[in-house]
């Protein structure tokens, strides 16, 4: 699959960045996708310790456990079998493991600080002039994930029809 | 010994605006800034020893170049309107406050925000609706 049509993946600047900042950056955008590209035949394991490992963290900040790592890859792997789950962004924070995958306004975020059971799913939209749309779920299954990543995926279908719906409205 | 339990000084009005520093250019991704830069951090022991007690609050600057004040590492720096962070979090039910930082004039302490050890959920939304409305300079 071409790296310009990977779903989950934001290819184009998000709405608080500004234009030039991305423009900025473009010369950097080909060996982006290119990076994207290659790591794309990367299985998520391989991706995700690698930014793991090599993350900045602060000066004595506690490192992920084994099992926080190892039982969120499984997790993902799981719902991989299933659908098409892309490489995700790789955040840490004081031992917590962070998987998010965006889609221009959504973003879905995969939490995990050990076991299965302390996992979690934070859904986001941003809403402009308003606060933000969130939820936060504690039980999660792979079932909850993978609805999750469609609901992630349907944003740019809903953002379709409700302009077709102007377009008739007008 | 007199303790000051904060440096919370006079509130910021709404139409000011704040910087924090991004360190290092993994907290980016797609130009989103990730939720890490708007969490307190918890209680934690230092390479040398030194026992650091919970954040209570996020340091801004009052400018970008206070922003990068007293940091090694500065990949870029955000901007908020004060506005923006009183009403988003309102909106979602925090009560977060923008001060000035009675000890150094260059900076503002951001206070109401949640930690992790305390309110992970809370933690989580704050800081990720924090960085969806941080712009990125």
């Amino acid at each position: 699959m071409s790296p310009f049509k990977k779903p989950y993946t934001a290819t184009q600047s998000p709405v608080n960045v500004p234009k030039k900042l991305w423009l900025a950056r473009s010369s950097t955008t080909f060996a982006r996708l290119h990076y994207h590209h290659v790591e794309h035949g990367t299985d998520i394991k391989t991706h995700v310790t690698k930014q793991v490992k090599n993350y900045p963290y602060d000066e004595g900040e506690p490192r992920p456990t084994e099992a926080a790592l190892t039982n969120v890859v499984d997790f993902v792997e799981k719902a991989a079998a299933r659908v098409t789950v892309s490489q995700p962004a790789v955040s840490i924070f004081y031992g917590e493991i962070e998987f998010s995958w965006a889609n221009d306004r959504r973003t879905v975020s995969l939490l995990s600080k050990g076991d299965v059971a302390d996992m979690r799913i934070h859904q986001h939209e941003v809403r402009p002039g308003d606060a933000g749309w969130h939820n936060y779920i504690s039980a999660i299954t792979v079932e909850t994930f993978i609805d999750s990543l469609q609901w992630l995926e349907s944003f740019g279908v809903e953002r379709s029809h409700s302009k077709e719906t102007e377009i008739l409205m007008a | 010994m007199v303790t000051i339990e904060n440096p919370f000084g006079p509130s910021l009005p709404d139409d000011r605006k704040i910087y924090r520093a991004i360190p290092y250019e993994q907290m980016i991704t797609h130009g989103r800034i990730a939720p890490r830069i708007f969490m307190l951090r918890p209680a934690h022991l230092t390479n040398d020893g030194k026992q650091l007690e919970d954040e209570t609050w996020l340091s801004f600057g009052v400018d970008v170049a206070s922003a990068k004040q007293g940091l090694s590492t500065v990949f870029t720096v955000c901007e908020l309107l004060v506005g923006d962070v009183r009403s988003h979090g309102a909106k979602l039910g925090f009560t977060l406050e923008i001060s000035e930082n009675l000890f150094e004039p260059n900076k503002v302490c951001v206070h109401g925000v949640p930690i992790k050890t305390k309110d992970e959920k809370g933690a989580h939304i704050v800081a990720r609706e924090l960085a969806s409305i941080a712009k990125v300079l």
